[in-house]
């Protein structure tokens, strides 16, 4: 019984063999539909961007693990718990809708608040506002390349959708307890 | 690139300063809790971005601008949105992107709803650092929570642009 934690850390968890095999299709259709070109050039470009996020990631995996030991459980989860309600939501929308960076840094330390209690209803609000409002990207992407008047559109248009979401994941879990799973950590 | 890197590296020192100072028996745990979650995710995350990266690759784009003109209302707009499902890459490969099909003749609302939808179902998001990380039971919460949003973000623009002139 006490020997199969040591065994298990020398051999890929199951989601990672499946990522493996899902690299090894996606492989196989690429040289099928755009012969071998298409799988090289992907593989270079895996491992230059790989590289280059590994310095923020770095970042986000150790910011997630600071702020799991400086940020008090029980303030964390009366701002956001499972029972902080639309407050919890709007708090998460309005943090999500400013957090800066890329999903490298970002997917760590939301992961490392989930972990500590934050309500999954808070962290589908945080994720959605952080991609679909994404108050920063208007400025470095939006503005410049589509102009101001449509960037203040898909701003006022977007407003609504974190809520929404958060709203709906609360339901979600109440109904399905289940896919509420903050400590399975996708393994 | 270096802008956001190094205000990461900055959050990183001043937050394990913070740690060192007020829980320095604590500062060990984290770190092994960091290079854990790291050495679970260090192998998915590159092969995430492999298949990305191969996906991205096959997707025809040129198709995308005549079907989603502004007079194309809401079928347009469910259009936008299955065209921003199946579009991976990040924003550096989504903007030009966007900006193409608008100089393509689409519509405004049918563009809010493409970038939303891209930011919803963001494939190589999914398979580079959300599965890896958060796990496949809340990828389906997330998506069970959010898959209505891209339409209805369409949908608010076009009651917005006649309301608004501005818009």
């Amino acid at each position: 019984m006490a020997a199969r934690p040591a065994r298990e850390r020398s051999v890929p968890d199951a989601t990672t063999l499946g990522f493996l095999a899902a690299a090894l299709v996606a492989a196989a259709i690429g040289l099928w539909l755009g012969g071998a070109t298409v799988v090289t050039q992907s593989a270079t470009d895996t491992a230059l961007l790989s590289l280059q996020i590994l310095p923020q990631l770095a970042c986000g995996l150790m910011i997630g693990a600071f702020v799991g030991v400086l940020l008090p459980r029980d303030l964390l989860i009366r701002w956001v718990g499972e029972e902080s309600g639309l407050a919890g939501l709007a708090i998460a929308s309005i943090g999500g809708a400013f957090m800066p960076g890329g999903p490298f840094a970002a997917f760590p330390v939301i992961h490392a608040l989930y972990r500590a209690g934050a309500g999954a209803g808070a962290v589908v609000a945080f994720l959605v506002a952080w991609s679909c409002v994404g108050v920063n990207r208007l400025f470095i992407w939006e503005i410049p390349f589509l102009g101001t008047q449509f960037g203040l559109l898909r701003l006022v248009s977007t407003l609504p959708l974190p809520l929404l979401a958060g709203l709906a994941a609360n339901a979600l879990v109440r109904a399905f307890p289940s896919l509420d799973t903050p400590d399975k950590d996708g393994g | 690139m270096t802008g956001p890197l190094l205000f990461l590296l900055g959050l990183t020192l001043a937050l394990g300063l913070l740690v060192a100072r007020r829980a320095p028996h604590q500062m060990g745990p984290a770190l092994a809790d960091a290079a854990r979650q790291g050495r679970k995710i260090g192998l998915r995350i590159p092969l995430g971005i492999f298949i990305a990266t191969v996906l991205a690759q096959l997707i025809p784009r040129e198709a995308i601008g005549p079907v989603i003109g502004p007079e194309s209302g809401v079928r347009g707009i469910l259009a936008a949105t299955a065209f921003g499902a199946i579009m991976p890459g990040g924003p550096m490969v989504t903007f030009p992107i966007a900006l193409m099909v608008w100089d393509m003749g689409a519509g405004k609302a049918q563009i809010v709803a493409f970038l939303v939808s891209w930011s919803i179902f963001a494939v190589h998001r999914i398979l580079s650092f959300e599965l890896p990380l958060m796990g496949g039971r809340f990828v389906a919460l997330r998506l069970l929570s959010a898959w209505y949003l891209p339409p209805l973000a369409g949908l608010i623009a076009l009651a917005l642009i006649p309301l608004v002139p501005a818009f």
